[in-house]
């Protein structure tokens, strides 16, 4: 597969995910648990998406997995803060 | 030598053309900043109570009245006010606070079916939803309605009356309004149904008005606010990265900004749709 259409794919993907959480975050409305562990699930699944971006492209660097981990974990604290 | 302003949101040579904010000591000293905030609100609920409050107005006229609407949608029939009910609901509502819990079955073991009892009602068949930390009593009625259980016992076809209570009070330091839904019916009221024409104006003289309450910051809209600011400054850097990036070029060694855009501008959605009310 030519490098911007799997690039194109790949960005598909993390739409698909992030308006996945999206959809769950609305159906679970009113049950906090379950947001949550959607909320830390996505977070996840943004670090894996990341990895195997870079790791696709041969740019994978100890800094930019941690530039997602970091990333990731802003964004749960964020939202995982308002749920409590 | 670079403005500061420019180092910190935009790629430069000064910065390793890439924003400061968005660099990995940034995004650690904003996990900082964060925690730091969220941290200042919640002790401040703990030290001084009532400081940052969250009350609302819920008319539970209008709670009887939407779940009556979701009833009749259903084909099941519409549930009459009941005023015993309403004093269980009430007394439900009013345990909850003096023994600071949040559950059907209190800590001492006291069940619901307790408070139904004691106001006089004689049930055959009672049930009960409990929600707190809801603006409005749709949204209320919407998560109830969302919930296979809370459903099921919204739309039993065995109820015949209703009780609502709605009361402001303090769970844990954190000033809540709480609302108690209490259904049920009679073997008179059974019998009685099919002649009875149910409106829900009696309501209004039933239950006294609410008053307006006094706190009007509420530590939920708060933590709300600064979650969105956090988002907002993180979507506006990355934005100005992305365009830069764009515009001039820049090869480095990075994560993308258009995946982190995506993940943050999805984070942004969540917090605007989640609701903050938990139902029970």
């Amino acid at each position: 597969m030519k490098k911007p259409l799997r690039s194109i794919l790949d960005y598909l993907i993390l739409s698909l995910i992030v308006s996945l959480a999206i959809v769950l975050i609305l159906f679970f409305n009113g049950n906090k648990y379950y947001q949550q562990i959607t909320i830390i699930g996505l977070s996840i699944l943004y670090i894996v998406w990341g990895i195997i971006h870079h790791l696709k492209e041969k740019s994978l660097h100890t800094r930019v997995a941690l530039e997602y981990a970091l990333f990731a974990l802003l964004g749960s604290l964020i939202v995982i803060g308002l749920l409590k | 030598m670079a403005h500061p302003f420019i180092t910190l949101f935009t790629p430069h040579p000064h910065n390793n053309h890439k924003a400061k904010i968005l660099q990995p000591r940034s995004i650690v000293i904003l996990i900082g900043l964060f925690i730091m905030g969220r941290s200042i609100v919640d002790i401040t609920i703990g030290l001084k109570p009532g400081i940052l409050g969250y009350a609302s107005q819920i008319d539970p006229g209008k709670v009887v009245e939407l779940t009556n609407k979701e009833r009749l949608n259903a084909g099941v029939s519409v549930v009459k006010i009941n005023t015993e009910l309403n004093q269980a609901a009430l007394a439900k509502a009013t345990d909850m606070f003096e023994h600071n819990y949040w559950a059907h079955i209190s800590p001492t073991g006291t069940e619901p079916w307790y408070f139904v009892t004691k106001s006089g009602y004689n049930y055959q068949h009672a049930g009960e939803n409990l929600a707190r930390d809801f603006s409005n009593p749709k949204d209320i009625v919407a998560a109830w309605m969302a919930s296979p259980t809370h459903r099921q016992n919204l739309l039993d076809d065995r109820y015949r009356d209703i009780g609502v209570a709605v009361m402001d009070g303090y769970i844990n330091g954190v000033e809540t309004t709480i609302v108690v839904q209490m259904f049920g019916s009679t073997k008179t009221s059974i019998a009685k149904v099919a002649s009875t024409k149910v409106t829900n104006t009696a309501y209004a003289e039933e239950v006294p008005e609410k008053l307006i309450p006094e706190s009007g910051l509420s530590p939920l809209d708060l933590s709300r606010a600064w979650s969105l600011a956090f988002v907002v400054l993180i979507l506006f850097a990355l934005s100005l990265d992305w365009i830069f990036v764009l515009r001039y070029n820049i090869i480095r060694i990075s994560g993308k900004t258009w995946a982190h855009l995506t993940y943050f501008i999805g984070l942004a959605i969540i917090l605007i749709i989640i609701r903050q009310g938990i139902i029970l």
